[in-house]
C-alpha cells in the first residue's frame, strides 16, 4: 500500500523541480533582434501617389492584371487593402486628406515587425522571421486556421477564401526571393521620387531621424515603427498624423509574443504538477483491503466517500 | 423424401455451430444495429415526422459542405481578413468544446474523488464530452483552409510560440482518452469482455492524464485571443481570459449534465435503468450545489478582471449594455442554484442550467465573434448557409448520440457487467 | 537567438518534450511504488522507462547543441545591396524570378534632347538643372547611381534624381496621383511653371556633429533650429580638427556648392 511518507516524497519533488525551474532567468532579457536585418522606410511626404510600387509589386510576384488600371485615380476614392477584392498586389496606396487640402498617400502593406504576432500564432511554424528581416509564409506548411489574421494587429494576412483546395494567405513578403538574388525589393526599385528606400533597419532609423532633426517643420516628430508591437521592420515618417493615415490608434510598444508568454509559462507548471496532486490525492484517499490483490486501479474495492 | 419415407421441409434452421458467415453478420447486425429487428421493421421505425425533418436539414447540410470543400469557405461563410473566424468555430469550437468538459469534470469526482453520487451518470458525461470534442474537431475540418494537413501541428513542423499549437496537440491527445475512457461501454455493447476488463484498468490513469489536458486546453481556447488585444473589447479582454475559460467550462459542463440528464430521462425513459432515473433528482440538486458554487467563483473573477483592466469606464456604451445583459444571466445563475437547492426544487435547478448555458454561450459568441473587432464598423456576421450547416451538424450530434444510446449501455448497466461503475 | 519569438519557439520545444518525459517517469513510478506483481512491473517498466530516457534525452541534446542551428539561417552579410543599372540587374537575376524591367513598367517616352532643352534654356540656367558641378556640365547618372544605393544615401537614386529635379519647379505637375505620371511619360511636357523652390535651411553634412563636439552640442543641439557651419570651407578649406581638405578635382566649384552633393542623410 502506498504510504503518506512515498506520497510526500513524490509530492515535494515534483513540486520543487517546478518551482525551481520557472525562475526564468532570460525571461526578463530584452532581445535586440538580428542586428543587420533588413527594413524598407517610407517617407510620405514624398509619395506622389503614381502606384508605380503597386504596378511594379504585380509584375514582380507574377500576380494577374486587375480590372482598373494602375494609373487609375479613381481607386483613390476609397480606402482599400492589400490583395482584397479587385486589387492584384501585395501593397496598395491610399489617398488622405492633408492639411491645407493637399492630398497624402500612404502605401500600405505587412509591417514585417521584429516580433510578429502573426508568427507567434502560426501552430505549424509557416509565418517566420527569416534571418534577413521579411516575414515570409510557407505554402507547404499552412493549414488555413487563419489564427495569423486573428493575431495581425495592423490586418494586414489575406486569405483566399474562395479557393478551397490551395487557400494561401497573400501579404507582402519585402521581395525576399529578389533580396536573396542581390535585387532591390520591387517597389523600392519602382519608385520614382524614392518614397520608399530600403536597407538596414538601425541605418533606416537613423536616417529617418535626421530627416525629421533636418527639417522639423515637414515632418512629425515620431518615426512610425520605431517602438510600435515592439519595433517593425516598416518604418514611416510623415508629416500627416499616424492616425489620420489609418494606422490603427491602438498598437502599442509591447512586443506579441509576451502576450501569452505567461499564460504558455503556467501551461508545463501545471502538467507537471497535475498528476502528483491528483494521483496523490487518489493514493491517499483509497485504501487497498489486502496485500494479494493487484490493486492498481480496481474500483471493485470499498472507496471511502468524500 | 428422407430416410424415413416422409416428406422433408426445406427449413433453414442451422444448429448453432454451423451457421454461415453471412448469418453470423446479418444475426450480429440485427441484434447490435438493428435493436433486434430485421431490416424492413427497422427502417419502418426510422421514418417519424422528426426524422424526416431532420434527414432533410441534415442532407441540405452535407450539400452546402460539399459546396465548401468545391468553391471554398466563400461559398458558404461571410468570413473577411478582418474577421477570418466565423459561426463554426465560434459555435463548434469556442462554444462546444467547454460543454464537452462534462467528461474529465463528472470522471474526475467518480474516479479520483470518489463522489459515487454522480455514478450514475459518468457514462453519460464521458459520451457527451467525446462527441462534443469529436464535433469541434469535425467543425474545425469545415473551416479549416487545408484540413488535410490537420495533422501537421502534431508531427510535420511545430510552432511550439503558438497557444493553437497547444490546443491543437491537447485536442488530438484528449479525443483518444476520451475514446479510451468510453471504451468499456462499446466493448460490453460488442461483448468483449476481456478487452473491457484492460479498458476498465487504464481509467484512473486516463482521468488523470484527461484531467491534466482538459484544464490546459480549456483554458488555451480563450487565451488565444490574448494575442489580440486591439480587437477584443476592453470589457472581455483581461490577462485572466484562460482562467476565466476554465471555470466556465466547469460551470458549463455541471449544467450541461443537469439539462441532458433531465432529457434523457424523458427521450430516453426506455433505455435507463430504474436505478439512473431514480438517481437524476438527486444529482440533480448536489451538481446544482457545485454549479452554485462555480458559478459564484466564476462572477467574482469576472469583476475582479474587469476591475483589474480598468474596463469598467466602457460601461455605459451601446456594448457595455450588451455586456449587461450577458453578466446579469451569469449573475444570477449561482443564486438562482442556490434557491432551488434549498428548496430542493429539482425543476428550478434545471431551468437555471439552461440559464446558465445560455449565458455562457453568450459569452463566448461575444468574446469570439459579436464584439471581436469592436473597433471596425459592423459587418455581416452571421451568413444563413453558415447556420444552416451549424444546425445540421447539431443534428447530426444528436442523432450519432441517440444512435449510441440506444445501443450502448449509457443510461444504465451491462446485464453482464454490472455495478463495476463503467 | 536574437528575438524574443526564437527564444519563446525554442524553450517551449524543449519544455513539451522533458513534460513527456516527465509523465512517462510518473507513469514508471507510480508502477514501482503500487504494484506487487513482480512480472508486470518489470515489463511494463522496461517500456516506459526507455520513453522517459527517449524524450528526456532528446530534450537534453537540443539544449545542449548549438542553438545556431536550431534556426538554421543564411548569413546575412552575404546579402549584397545592388550595385549597377537596371539593365545590368535585370541580367543578374536569375532562377527566372521576374524582374521589374524597365520597358514594361515604366514607359518612358521623353520627348527629343533637343526639343526639351530648347524649352528648358527659354525659362532657366543651365546650372539649374545640372547642379553642383560649377562650370561643367555633366549628364545626371555622371553622379546618380542606378538603381540607388541603399549604403550610400547622401544622395537620390538617378529616378529620384530625375523627379526631384523636375519637381522642385514643378511640383503641380507631380500631384495628381498616377493621371500627372502621363504628363511626362505619354504626353507633352507642359511649359508652365509654379516657381518655389524647396526649403533647405538646416542641413546636415553625412558626419555626425559628435566628430567635433564629442561631448555633446552645447544646448542639446539636436532639438534647437541651428545653423551650423555652413560655410564649409571655413574648415575644409585649412583641415581644421582633421577636416578632409577640398579635393583638387573640386576646383571651380563654389563653396555654397557643397550642400548640393552633401547633402544630409537621406535629403
Amino acid at each position: 500500500m502506498i504510504n503518506r511518507r512515498d506520497l510526500l516524497k513524490i509530492g515535494t519533488t515534483v513540486v520543487a523541480a517546478s518551482v525551481l525551474g520557472s525562475q526564468n532567468v532570460l525571461g526578463a532579457q530584452d532581445f535586440e533582434g538580428n542586428p543587420d536585418r533588413l527594413g524598407m522606410l517610407t517617407d510620405t511626404t514624398r509619395c506622389i501617389g503614381c502606384r508605380r510600387c503597386e504596378a511594379a509589386c504585380n509584375k514582380a510576384n507574377d500576380l494577374p492584371t486587375p480590372k482598373t488600371s494602375f494609373e487609375d485615380t479613381s481607386v483613390f476614392e476609397e480606402k482599400r487593402k492589400p490583395y482584397v477584392a479587385d486589387v492584384q498586389s501585395y501593397t496598395v496606396v491610399n489617398r488622405f486628406e492633408g492639411e491645407d487640402a493637399k492630398p497624402v498617400y500612404r502605401k500600405v502593406q505587412c509591417m514585417h515587425c521584429d516580433e510578429p504576432a502573426c508568427v507567434t500564432a502560426c501552430p505549424v511554424a509557416a509565418l517566420t522571421k527569416s534571418e534577413e528581416g521579411p516575414v515570409v509564409w510557407n505554402e507547404k506548411l499552412c493549414i488555413g486556421c487563419r489564427y495569423c489574421i486573428t493575431a495581425c494587429p495592423f490586418y494586414v494576412p489575406a486569405f483566399e477564401y474562395s479557393s478551397a483546395f490551395e487557400p494561401r494567405i497573400q501579404k507582402c513578403f519585402m521581395c525576399n526571393q529578389r533580396i536573396k538574388d542581390g535585387l532591390l525589393p520591387a517597389c523600392a526599385e519602382a519608385c520614382p521620387v524614392e518614397a520608399i528606400q530600403f536597407g538596414k533597419r538601425k541605418d533606416l532609423i537613423k536616417m529617418a531621424k535626421q530627416r525629421i532633426w533636418s527639417e522639423p517643420d515637414k515632418y512629425i516628430d515620431h518615426v512610425y515603427g520605431e517602438t510600435e508591437a515592439g519595433g517593425t521592420g516598416w518604418l514611416y515618417v510623415s508629416k500627416l498624423s499616424f492616425e489620420k493615415m489609418g494606422f490603427p490608434g491602438n498598437i502599442g510598444t509591447t512586443s506579441f509574443p509576451k502576450l501569452t508568454k505567461d499564460f504558455l509559462g503556467m501551461v508545463n507548471l501545471t502538467l507537471i504538477t497535475w498528476p502528483a496532486l491528483l494521483g496523490g490525492f487518489y493514493m491517499a484517499t483509497h485504501k487497498k483491503p489486502n496485500e494479494g490483490h493487484d490493486e492498481k486501479h480496481d474500483d471493485k474495492e470499498d472507496i471511502k466517500h468524500e | 423424401m428422407n430416410e424415413f419415407g416422409n416428406e422433408t421441409v426445406e427449413r433453414h434452421v442451422y444448429p448453432k455451430n454451423e451457421l454461415t458467415g453471412a448469418e453470423i453478420i446479418s444475426n450480429w447486425l440485427r441484434e447490435k444495429i438493428f435493436l433486434g429487428l430485421s431490416f424492413k421493421e427497422y427502417m419502418k421505425t426510422l421514418i417519424t415526422p422528426l426524422n424526416i425533418g431532420a434527414g432533410l436539414i441534415v442532407f441540405a447540410g452535407l450539400f452546402l459542405i460539399a459546396m465548401r470543400f468545391i468553391y471554398g469557405l466563400e461559398e458558404v461563410t461571410e468570413a473577411s481578413n478582418e474577421q477570418p473566424w466565423g459561426l463554426f468555430l465560434t459555435w463548434g469550437l469556442f462554444s462546444g468544446v467547454p460543454f464537452s468538459a462534462s467528461g474529465f469534470v463528472i470522471g474526475t469526482g467518480v474516479y479520483i474523488f470518489g463522489v459515487k453520487r454522480y455514478q450514475p451518470i459518468v457514462k453519460n458525461a464521458i459520451l457527451l464530452g467525446f462527441l462534443g470534442y469529436l464535433f469541434a474537431v469535425i467543425f474545425l475540418m469545415i473551416d479549416l483552409g487545408r484540413p488535410w494537413r490537420i495533422y501537421y501541428p502534431m508531427v510535420i513542423s511545430f510552432g511550439t510560440a503558438s497557444v493553437m499549437f497547444l490546443v491543437a496537440w491537447h485536442v488530438a491527445l484528449y479525443l483518444s482518452v476520451q475514446f479510451f475512457e468510453f471504451c468499456p461501454s462499446i466493448l460490453s455493447w460488442l461483448n468483449q469482455g476481456y478487452l473491457r476488463k484492460i479498458a476498465v484498468s487504464m481509467t484512473l490513469g486516463l482521468t488523470i492524464f484527461g484531467v491534466m489536458l482538459s484544464t490546459l486546453h480549456q483554458s488555451a481556447l480563450s487565451a488565444m485571443f490574448l494575442l489580440a488585444p486591439g480587437k477584443v473589447h476592453p470589457l472581455w479582454y483581461t490577462s485572466y481570459l484562460p482562467w476565466l475559460a476554465l471555470i466556465s467550462a466547469i460551470g458549463a459542463a455541471m449544467a450541461l449534465m443537469i439539462v441532458v440528464s433531465k432529457l434523457t430521462t424523458i427521450y430516453f425513459k426506455e433505455r435507463a435503468s430504474p436505478e439512473y432515473l431514480g438517481s437524476i433528482d438527486d444529482v440533480t440538486i448536489g451538481l446544482g450545489k457545485a454549479s452554485s458554487l462555480v458559478m459564484f467563483t466564476y462572477l467574482g473573477m469576472r469583476l475582479i478582471s474587469i476591475t483589474h483592466e480598468g474596463a469598467w469606464q466602457y460601461l455605459n456604451t451601446p456594448t457595455g449594455h450588451w455586456f449587461m445583459v450577458e453578466i446579469t444571466i451569469l449573475a444570477i445563475v449561482p443564486f438562482l442554484y442556490y434557491y432551488g437547492v434549498m428548496k430542493k426544487n429539482v425543476r428550478l435547478i434545471q431551468v437555471t442550467g439552461v440559464l446558465t448555458m445560455i449565458g455562457i454561450i453568450l459569452n463566448r459568441f461575444n468574446l469570439t465573434l459579436l464584439t471581436f473587432n469592436y473597433q471596425l464598423p459592423r459587418g455581416e456576421l452571421f451568413y444563413w448557409k453558415e447556420v444552416l450547416v451549424v444546425i445540421s451538424v447539431i443534428i447530426i450530434q444528436v442523432l450519432v448520440y441517440r444512435w449510441i444510446v440506444n445501443r450502448m449501455p449509457v443510461l444504465r448497466d451491462h446485464p453482464d457487467y454490472p455495478n463495476d461503475g463503467h | 537567438m536574437n528575438t524574443l519569438l526564437e527564444f519563446m519557439t525554442f524553450v517551449k520545444g524543449v519544455e513539451y518534450l522533458i513534460v513527456i518525459a516527465f509523465c512517462f517517469g510518473f507513469i514508471a513510478l507510480w508502477i514501482l511504488v503500487n504494484s506487487r506483481d513482480k512480472m508486470k512491473m518489470s515489463t511494463l517498466v522496461s517500456f516506459v522507462i526507455p520513453l522517459a530516457l527517449v524524450f528526456g534525452g532528446g530534450a537534453i541534446v537540443l539544449t545542449s547543441s548549438d542553438t545556431s542551428d536550431v534556426v538554421a539561417a543564411p548569413n546575412v552579410s552575404e546579402v549584397t545591396i545592388p550595385q549597377g543599372n537596371i539593365e545590368t540587374v535585370a541580367l543578374a537575376s536569375n532562377n527566372g524570378w521576374p524582374t521589374v524591367n524597365k520597358s514594361e513598367y515604366l514607359s518612358i517616352k521623353y520627348g527629343p534632347a533637343t526639343e526639351f532643352h530648347k524649352i528648358m534654356s527659354e525659362k532657366v540656367s543651365c546650372i539649374t538643372c545640372h547642379h553642383n558641378s560649377g562650370d561643367e556640365i555633366h549628364a545626371c547618372k555622371d553622379c546618380h547611381d542606378s538603381p540607388a544605393n541603399p549604403h550610400d544615401s547622401t544622395q537620390p537614386g538617378l529616378k529620384a534624381a530625375y523627379h526631384e529635379r523636375c519637381i522642385s519647379c514643378h511640383p503641380e505637375d507631380f500631384s495628381s496621383g498616377p493621371q500627372s505620371c502621363i504628363n511626362c511619360h505619354t504626353g507633352e511636357l507642359k511649359s508652365t511653371a509654379v516657381v518655389s523652390a524647396p526649403a533647405r535651411p538646416h542641413q546636415l553634412t553625412w558626419d555626425t556633429c559628435t566628430r567635433c563636439h564629442p561631448k555633446g552640442i552645447p544646448n542639446g543641439g539636436m532639438e534647437s533650429k541651428i545653423v551650423y557651419h555652413d560655410s564649409c570651407l571655413n574648415c575644409h578649406s585649412k583641415g581644421v580638427a582633421g577636416a578632409a581638405i577640398v579635393p583638387e578635382d573640386h576646383a571651380g566649384r563654389a563653396g555654397s556648392t557643397c550642400q548640393g552633393c552633401h547633402k544630409p542623410i537621406g535629403g
